[in-house]
């Protein structure tokens, strides 16, 4: 759209042909002729006288219909006027009761009361979760060593007591010593003497006679004499 | 209950939008005694002058005010928001209907005063505007009703149809050349050349 048309459109809306000045006149003038600008803002002007056609107004109910309409399909999310109503019976409600007491905090007759009332008792229940470490010591006899020794002398004790045949087995506290059973059973067999076979107990040495140690005599022969034999 | 009542008739339409999507049903009220005639007439003059026709879709418009008052955006005024929901409303009518209903009136308002022998070719003159506007294709009415009677600016009228300033300019222009070419026999200042 040209500049000229543009400013032909503003000169229509706002002069008649004669209120244009010399060159607003050649401007309108450059695209349409003078009665076709008189036509076109008598066309403008008409327009705008026609814009409030009479017709019947609008049906009052239709405001009441159309809310009722859109209630009846989505639900309005507005308030009712019972709802409204409720909700002002609340807060008087409530004030009135903050305003009862508040009154009844500040002209309370008998403030002495709180002196002479009893001791309140409550009891509750605390959960305490807590972890802490305790160092106990303790003692105790050596109980099983003093029970080993009694058992020990009672061995020797039944040893001692107890008579006992060839043929009967020894107690079994002697059966892991058996140098000490042999010589323990020659003894009840009566073998007073000593019958006792030394080789049994200590291994015996074997070695030479003086006699023997012919190297050992050769050194006493040449040894020389004290005197004290021929005397 | 006066005594807690807002008065809404002191905000303006934007913010009754804003109010009427939270729910408080008295900004619909206001919005409504504001808009409903200026719209019942919008409609009445671009669906064939046709009563019914143009309170239904007044009643169309206003409920999609309700369903649609969230979407609102505030960048926009809302009578441009409100004209935009009612021309494409009368887009899908011009749709349905393929051509419009060529009717002839008589712009009554007109009437109410009594008219002076010379004012009688105006009547007849304004009769014939109307009814060459009716005939105008949907694209070309919308624009000049809008621009020449509802007072829309040639922004506004941007927005509402959704297309770029100049073609609205163009539209204009075109509309009214085509105007004063089909009424030219009936300019009364040539008659009343004539008569002289």
């Amino acid at each position: 759209m040209s500049k000229l048309t543009e400013n032909l459109d503003q000169l229509l809306d706002s002069y008649s042909f004669d209120q244009l000045s010399v060159e607003q006149q050649e401007v309108a003038l450059s695209q349409i002729t003078r009665e076709e600008y008189t036509l076109m803002r008598e066309v403008i002007l008409s327009s705008k006288q026609l814009k409030a056609p009479a017709i019947p107004p609008l049906d009052k109910d239709l405001h009441q219909q159309l809310k009722q309409a859109y209630r009846k399909q989505h639900g309005f999310k507005g308030k009712t006027t019972a709802q409204r109503w409720s909700a002002l019976a609340l807060g008087v409600l409530l004030g009135a009761l903050t305003t009862a007491g508040y009154h009844w905090l500040r002209t309370d007759p008998q403030p002495e009361r709180v002196e002479e009332a009893a001791p309140v008792v409550m009891t509750d229940t605390i959960y305490v979760q807590k972890t802490d470490t305790l160092y106990v010591t303790v003692e105790s006899e050596p109980k099983v060593i003093t029970k080993e020794i009694i058992k020990y002398i009672d061995r020797e004790t039944e040893v001692l007591t107890v008579p006992i045949t060839p043929d009967q087995p020894l107690p079994l506290a002697y059966q892991s010593e058996p140098i000490i059973n042999k010589q323990l059973q020659d003894t009840l067999q009566g073998n007073y003497f000593n019958n006792i076979d030394l080789a049994d107990i200590i291994p015996m040495k074997v070695g030479k006679s003086v006699g023997e140690e012919t190297e050992l005599m050769d050194l006493l022969r040449e040894m020389p004499s004290d005197g004290l034999d021929n005397e | 209950m006066n005594l807690f009542k807002k008065k809404y008739h002191q905000y303006s339409d934007e913010a009754l939008v804003a109010l009427l999507a939270e729910g408080k049903e008295a900004a619909f009220d206001e919005l409504y005694q504001r808009y409903a005639e200026q719209m019942y007439h919008f409609f009445y003059k671009m669906l064939y002058q046709d009563q019914e026709l143009a309170a239904d879709f007044c009643q169309t418009l206003f409920m999609k005010v309700f369903e649609k008052a969230e979407t609102f955006s505030s960048a926009h005024k809302f009578s441009t928001w409100l004209y935009a929901i009612a021309s494409n409303l009368c887009k899908n009518e011009y749709r349905r209907k393929s051509k419009p209903k060529p009717i002839i009136y008589l712009a009554e308002g007109h009437m109410q005063q009594p008219l002076a022998p010379g004012f009688i070719d105006k009547e007849i003159f304004n009769r014939y505007l109307q009814s060459a506007v009716n005939k105008l294709d949907d694209k070309h009415r919308l624009c000049f009703i809008l621009r020449y009677q509802e007072d829309k600016t040639i922004q506004e009228i941007s927005e509402v149809l959704g297309c770029p300033l100049g073609t609205v300019k163009s539209r204009i222009h075109h509309t009214l050349k085509k105007l004063a070419i089909q009424l030219h026999q009936f300019d009364p200042k040539q008659k009343k050349l004539g008569n002289e």
